[in-house]
């Protein structure tokens, strides 16, 4: 029975799910000098309460241990009430220096043919939130 | 019951801690004038609800007001962060608007078309 | 009496929330502001659907030519755009809102703004200034 646990556990880590929320493309303009791509990622890791319940249940010993997960992960989910992309995570501000980066990337400050990827990379329990910025430095 | 209070104390305690950014917009910056000044500026705005929202205006109120911080520039690059702050019955959805004001170039202007981040 | 009085008050709120409708933001997207502000565009469209079923996505396709009609003359930027969802109890409503600036070129300028100019010769086009001769000051710097 733990043997089958924990087989379960290493196929569940070992798999991945990718989910696309929002695809952005600004702009090209080729007619301003030679176009250098450039790449820019910032990310920060989601946590799942409902997996994380899900999980701990594969390990619990008695029903009334699941039912206090059960009931654990109800009062959890009440209090991340509101609209959600991908999983919760502990900070908000994340994403925020990707501008800078990319006026980092592209000394010239001419920037053209942005486009913005925001993403999920899901995996048991905790998840990759992901936004990268792709676009073209004009030399 | 011990343990379930304990679950709601923590729960509430921890309530307020989790967000969800939903999307990150980003613009151009391909139409700058030589050795442009970018002066950093951004707006935010927030909305808080009580189990659902009645409207979005809080969105509208952020792009004002990131308009009104550059009154007599262009704003570029302008990045719109749409997230929302997760929480026990309430939460906060916000908008977070950061660009670049681009005032006038320099007068002392250059071959080098570089522009510079006050 | 109290259970009565609970929904009563549920009853009211249910009401008061079929006015109002549940929105959601669903996305934001902001092009370049430009200096010259004192010509607002805007356009907006909705669609309606019981239960939230739509059918298709093209109800905002006609809003480029509505700010383009409202821009004959001169380029539409600043393009503020807004796409939210509204639920109204059993319909939901997809709602795409669009505000611009209508910048119109120097030489252009004289037109009247909600009149479409006659047709006129153009005068000519006023030379740009000269590249800048001096040397680099400034490298990229950050805060």
């Amino acid at each position: 029975m733990k043997g089958s646990r924990l087989m379960v556990g290493v196929l569940l880590l070992g798999n991945g799910c990718a989910h696309l929320h929002q695809l952005q493309i600004a702009d090209i303009d080729s007619t301003g000098g030679t176009l250098e791509p450039f790449e820019v990622q910032v990310n920060a890791t989601g946590l799942s309460v409902h997996d994380s319940a899900e999980v701990a249940k594969l390990f619990a010993t008695s029903e009334h241990s699941k039912k206090n997960l059960d009931n654990a992960e109800q009062i959890i989910a009440m209090t991340q009430m509101g609209p959600k992309t991908g999983d919760p995570t502990f900070s908000d501000d994340w994403a925020d220096g990707a501008a800078a980066q990319v006026l980092e990337r592209c000394p010239t400050g001419h920037v053209t043919g942005l486009s913005a990827r925001r993403e999920t990379m899901d995996y048991p329990v905790i998840s990759g939130e992901i936004v990268t910025i792709k676009g073209y430095c004009i030399q | 019951m011990k343990e379930l209070i304990k679950l709601c104390l923590a729960a509430a305690i921890s309530s307020g801690c989790t967000y969800s950014v939903h999307q990150v917009a980003l613009g151009n910056f391909d139409d700058l004038p030589p050795n442009a000044r970018l002066r950093p500026i951004e707006a935010q705005a927030a909305q808080k609800v009580f189990v659902a929202a009645g409207d979005t205006d809080f969105a509208d109120e952020a792009m004002r007001e990131l308009a009104a911080r550059c009154p007599r520039g262009q704003v570029v690059g302008i990045q719109a962060r749409h997230s929302t702050s997760l929480g026990f019955f309430v939460y906060t959805n916000k908008l977070k608007l950061s660009g670049y004001c681009v005032e006038a170039p320099s007068t002392a202007a250059a071959s080098n078309t570089r522009a510079v981040v006050d | 009496m109290k259970t009565l009085r609970i929904i009563s008050g549920l009853g009211l709120a249910f009401l008061g929330s079929l006015g109002s409708g549940c929105a959601s933001l669903q996305s934001v997207s902001v092009t370049n502001i430009p200096r010259e502000r004192g010509r607002p565009v805007s356009a907006s469209a909705d669609n309606p659907a019981f239960l939230g079923l739509h059918f298709d996505n093209d109800f905002a396709d006609g809003l480029p030519d509505e700010l383009r009609r409202q821009c004959p003359d001169g380029k539409v930027t600043g393009i503020y755009s807004k796409y939210q969802s509204t639920w109204y109890v059993l319909v939901q409503s997809r709602e795409v809102t669009v505000h611009g600036y209508c910048v119109v070129p120097e030489h252009q300028a004289a037109a009247p703004p909600a009149i479409a100019p006659p047709p006129v010769a153009a005068p000519p086009a006023i030379a740009p200034p000269p590249a800048p001769t001096e040397p680099a000051t400034s490298a990229l710097e950050q805060r």
